[in-house]
């Protein structure tokens, strides 16, 4: 188990799940999506996917140990954190919608 | 600053302030008077002739409950001094200290604007100035205009709430045609009825707090003929969409069982005034007048929906 103990001597974060594993499983994934025939966005998505599983088990790792008010002030970051993300990538689907998957390929 | 917001920054509790939980914010956003917008907004949407894409239609929701959610942060900005006062919102973020005036006034305004635009960016004008109509009439006309002026506060600021099917109906459609409307006039004139019959047996927590609601200035008696009055508009309104062609056979028989049952719950409110009995009524026509409306937007939802998979 290669998730750290919290100061409660419990496993934090996603803590069953070998970080290397999920890396590793993400890059060859993405890198099937992005060198194979299928459309870019699934290996953005691939990418994304990734990258949230990070952030969001770091940021429950290292929570333990936190102060009250230190908690809730993560916790609400990682929630704009998130809610920002969620707008880029709402974006991109309104975008990828309205304008087509081809919108890069236009000329100007 | 508003006064709720001078009051609530002055308490001394604010020195030690830590900052709210997620889980206040989402409170701020009146998750349940959320979840009602958006299930109106879903079949406004569902029943609107013409197309709209999976995602489009997602995003268009999600700007809807989050639009919804703001003006219910705001709301509870302004009327945070009577919050603290009345047993039945004594226990929100701002009442409890959990989240600061300023703070749910800069999530609220945050959060109003994002959707707005995203709205009108990604679906159309149309649906993005309904919702900010919606927003704006919410905050201005009802929570700081009507609420602490008029006992007419509910049945005026009543039409911020019966905005959302009217706004999933331009998101498809791109404008506003009768049948939208009169999903409209079905929830504003389910409005005061449903907001009396609370008021009756919550009638000493807004005379505490200086909300001169219909029972407080009125009196009972005529809060009850008046829910009678406003239910006789009611009914022809929820029975209209059976003979414009937005619903079917199987809406106009629920609608004719639900709108006899709600007039006999609203009967018996009218006719029992005293004591526990008449308290036990108010409750209950409050209570069935909230499946009242969920069940008559179901059915048009499942109408269309089973429509839809037919054809």
């Amino acid at each position: 188990m290669s998730g750290r103990k919290g100061d409660n001597g419990g496993s934090v974060g996603f803590g069953a799940i070998p970080r290397g594993i999920i890396l590793g499983i993400g890059c060859v994934v993405w890198l099937a999506a992005f060198f194979s025939g299928l459309p870019k966005w699934i290996s953005t998505l691939v990418a994304i996917a990734v990258g949230l599983f990070f952030m969001v088990d770091h940021n429950i790792r290292t929570m333990a140990g936190l102060t009250e008010a230190k908690r809730r002030e993560r916790t609400r970051n990682l929630a704009i954190a998130l809610a920002l993300g969620g707008m880029a990538l709402l974006f991109y689907l309104a975008t990828m919608v309205r304008l087509g998957p081809n919108v890069f390929s236009r000329p100007m | 600053m508003s006064p709720a917001s001078a009051d609530i920054a002055s308490q001394p509790e604010q020195s030690t302030h830590i900052g709210g939980d997620v889980g206040d914010f989402w409170a701020l956003m009146k998750p349940r008077l959320m979840s009602l917008s958006v299930f109106t907004a879903l079949v406004g949407m569902i029943a609107a002739p013409g197309h709209i894409h999976p995602v489009i239609g997602a995003i268009a929701m999600l700007c809807i409950a989050v639009g919804a959610g703001a003006s219910g942060a705001l709301n509870m900005w302004y009327d945070a001094d009577i919050d603290a006062n009345m047993q039945r919102t004594a226990a929100r973020p701002i009442p409890r200290g959990r989240v600061t005036a300023d703070e749910a006034l800069t999530f609220g305004t945050v959060l109003s604007v994002l959707s707005v635009l995203v709205l009108a960016v990604t679906v159309n004008l149309v649906a993005g100035a309904l919702l900010a109509l919606t927003i704006a009439f919410y905050l201005f006309v009802y929570t700081m205009w009507l609420k602490r002026r008029t006992p007419q506060n509910i049945v005026i600021g009543g039409a911020a709430g019966a905005f959302p099917p009217m706004i999933g109906w331009a998101a498809v459609t791109g404008g506003v045609s009768l049948d939208s409307i009169l999903l409209f006039a079905l929830i504003f004139f389910w409005t005061p009825p449903h907001f009396w019959a609370l008021a009756l047996y919550r009638c000493r927590d807004y005379e505490r707090v200086g909300v001169p609601m219909l029972p407080v200035v009125a009196g009972p008696d005529e809060t009850r003929r008046q829910i009678l009055l406003y239910t006789v508009l009611l009914v022809p309104m929820a029975l209209a969409p059976a003979f414009t062609g937005l619903g079917g056979t199987a809406y106009l028989i629920v609608a004719l069982a639900l709108n006899a049952a709600f007039s006999w719950c609203v009967w018996q409110v009218y006719t029992h005034r005293e004591g526990r009995d008449a308290d036990t009524h108010a409750k209950r026509l409050f209570l069935f007048s909230i499946g009242y409306l969920f069940l008559l937007f179901t059915v048009l939802l499942v109408e269309r929906l089973v429509a839809m998979v037919i054809a």
